[in-house]
């Protein structure tokens, strides 16, 4: 047997299918309510998915369509939302603004966990001054208030749709670093990585192979509460005007200026709060889930 | 002790170098000429005089000795001045600081007030439907943004018919008022701190109850009120300690939307209105006060937890 083959039976044998048949026991073992509310999050999930991509080509005119003779309209049979102040329709807009929370959410916990990641398990494996050096940045990071670093920082480069996803996930990184270099640091003692070591694979090799792979449980439930962060930063940028631009319609935005007519029409104010809130809570009972899957004693960061 | 406390003081000084720079990096990525950016297109202005400004401001040197000055500056407490309204920063930022500390304060206190004893039924009440309806609820909680929580009490207290929005009055002028204006206010901004708080009392409680010590205090006959009380508690709330003060420097700069939201003129407002203003020497300000704030906060509560739980000192 080649060395990667003898590596790989100790990595399936020590890793993988005794994790998969964890997962599969801990799932049979979940109480029933936390099954469906588990499900309930992945089915939330999907379905914003699936609005993101199909909103904006079907809505989007209607989305953006002034009436002036329907301001400000209750809830009919046309507009089951009613009308904002310039009598477009309000669902229109809610499922179109999907779009932006979804695509800044997937692009800034992306970025965080691809950065993140990568150096995490790197100086987690590696030790010595690049682990010292990256946490002492990490720690730098960490003096700021997410949500402040991240207006400054927008406020500076103007708002755009790119540079909400470049920044958030700038400030989600440390996060996964610390998440993956701590699960590195345990993956690092398992006994397959040794044997690895003692086969001759290059350290490259056995990171990128056998560390890398097996530290990803705890990133993955760092990515869905990660995701349930994006939505509500990038929300509350877009509220106080340093994200998504009107007449672009995202959640933020819709509920910046539909307080302003809420005495009038409620709904505008109501309608955007709750798609975040409901797709918010959708990340959170899939990230309660997989972490409860994963790894019950775990805790995952939450900044 | 002592050691310990010299030590953690020793290392928060490269943190707070490294915030330092990194506010003066961001300011510097703004494109373009930051003067001609401040004046906007409105004003005439010949080259010469652009040239002045940019003198008096420090921005023809190059850009490491305007590092070290910046440095030296910000160790003397001087964060320079206004570009709108002309007053320093620091007096700016001094009027602005205790309105967000109280906010912060208040929330927290208010959190801590519901998650404590929420937390402890959710973990304590194994059967029936509070627990389940306790995690259940504590979900939303941190679903909610905090915004739109604070849009809603204004909405619903002025279909009840009550004034919501009071204007802002400092505590020692008159704190019946000041709490009134504050009440909302602080309940937007905790309800995502207490949920938080409740599912980790919750955890928090669950692990210790599974010690030993607990099941032998339950063995040698202890009522079970005495053992929550004298045993359970009483470790696992230290560590709520240390969220609880996180927490705190991190609501800090949380704040900012429940201020805009409210009206209450905090350091939120104050950094959103320097965005749009452009006034870079005071956004630098206030990010770094806040983060200076948020760096002393994390200390004082590792401190205090090595204080009550002596065995964190020999790590």
């Amino acid at each position: 047997m080649t060395e990667g083959q003898l590596v790989a039976r100790a990595a399936w044998g020590a890793g993988s299918a005794r994790a998969e048949g964890a997962w599969r026991a801990r799932w049979r073992r979940m109480p029933r309510e936390r099954r469906w509310l588990t499900l309930a999050g992945a089915g939330v999930v999907a379905a914003c998915l699936c609005v993101a991509l199909l909103a904006p080509p079907l809505l989007l005119d209607r989305a953006l369509a002034m009436r002036t003779q329907a301001l400000l309209q209750g809830p009919s049979w046309d507009h089951p939302l009613g009308t904002d102040q310039f009598g477009r329709d309000l669902l229109s807009r809610l499922l179109v603004g999907a779009r932006p929370s979804v695509l800044v959410a997937f692009g800034a916990v992306g970025l965080a966990t691809l950065l993140g990641t990568t150096v995490g398990v790197a100086v987690g494996y590696a030790g010595g001054v690049a682990d010292h050096l990256v946490l002492r940045v990490a720690d730098v990071l960490f003096a700021f208030p997410g949500l402040l670093l991240a207006m400054a920082v927008m406020a500076v480069l103007g708002p755009s749709l790119g540079n909400l996803v470049a920044v958030l996930g700038l400030v989600y990184t440390p996060q996964f670093v610390r998440v993956a270099r701590a699960a590195a640091l345990t993956v690092r003692t398992e006994q397959y990585v040794e044997a690895a070591r003692a086969l001759g694979a290059s350290g490259l090799r056995v990171l990128v192979r056998h560390v890398a792979p097996n530290a990803m449980a705890p990133v993955l439930v760092q990515v869905s509460l990660g995701l349930s962060l994006a939505v509500l930063s990038e929300s509350a940028l877009s509220f106080l005007g340093l994200g998504i631009q009107p007449p672009v319609p995202s959640w933020g935005n819709m509920l910046s200026e539909g307080r302003q007519f809420m005495e009038i029409a409620p709904w505008n104010a109501i309608a955007p709060g709750l798609a975040i809130a409901v797709v918010v809570l959708g990340f959170n009972l899939l990230g309660d889930g997989l972490q409860e899957l994963l790894d019950p004693r775990m805790r995952p960061e939450r900044v | 002790m002592q050691r310990y406390v010299l030590r953690r003081l020793l290392a928060a000084i490269p943190v707070l170098w490294g915030a330092v720079t990194l506010v003066f990096l961001i300011i510097r990525l703004v494109p373009g000429d930051a003067i001609q950016l401040f004046l906007g297109t409105q004003v005439e202005m010949t080259a010469e005089q652009m040239a002045e400004l940019r003198r008096v401001f420090g921005l023809d040197r190059p850009v490491w000795a305007q590092y070290l000055d910046y440095l030296a500056r910000v160790a003397q407490g001087d964060l320079g001045v206004s570009l709108r309204t002309a007053r320093t920063v620091r007096d700016e930022i001094a009027s602005r600081l205790p309105v967000t500390v109280e906010l912060a304060l208040l929330a927290v206190g208010l959190a801590v007030a519901v998650a404590l004893p929420a937390g402890v039924v959710a973990a304590t009440s194994r059967r029936g439907w509070v627990s389940p309806a306790l995690s259940v609820l504590a979900l939303l909680g941190l679903s909610v943004p905090n915004f739109w929580l604070g849009t809603m009490l204004i909405l619903g207290s002025s279909r009840l018919g009550v004034r919501a929005l009071g204007t802002y009055v400092s505590p020692w002028e008159d704190l019946g008022r000041n709490l009134s204006a504050m009440l909302l206010p602080a309940l937007a901004l905790a309800a995502g701190l207490a949920a938080a708080l409740t599912r980790y009392v919750r955890a928090s409680v669950l692990e210790v109850l599974g010690q030993e010590y607990v099941r032998t205090a339950r063995a040698k006959g202890l009522a079970a009120r005495a053992v929550l009380g004298r045993h359970v508690l009483r470790n696992a709330l230290v560590p709520v300690v240390t969220v609880v003060g996180f927490q705190l420097g991190y609501l800090l700069g949380g704040a900012v939307v429940v201020e805009e939201v409210f009206g209450l003129p905090g350091m939120g407002r104050l950094a959103l209105s320097a965005i749009l203003q452009r006034d870079y020497p005071m956004l630098q300000g206030v990010v770094m006060v806040t983060a200076t704030l948020f760096v002393a906060c994390n200390l004082a509560t590792d401190l205090l937890y090595a204080w009550i739980d002596p065995r964190i000192r020999y790590d």
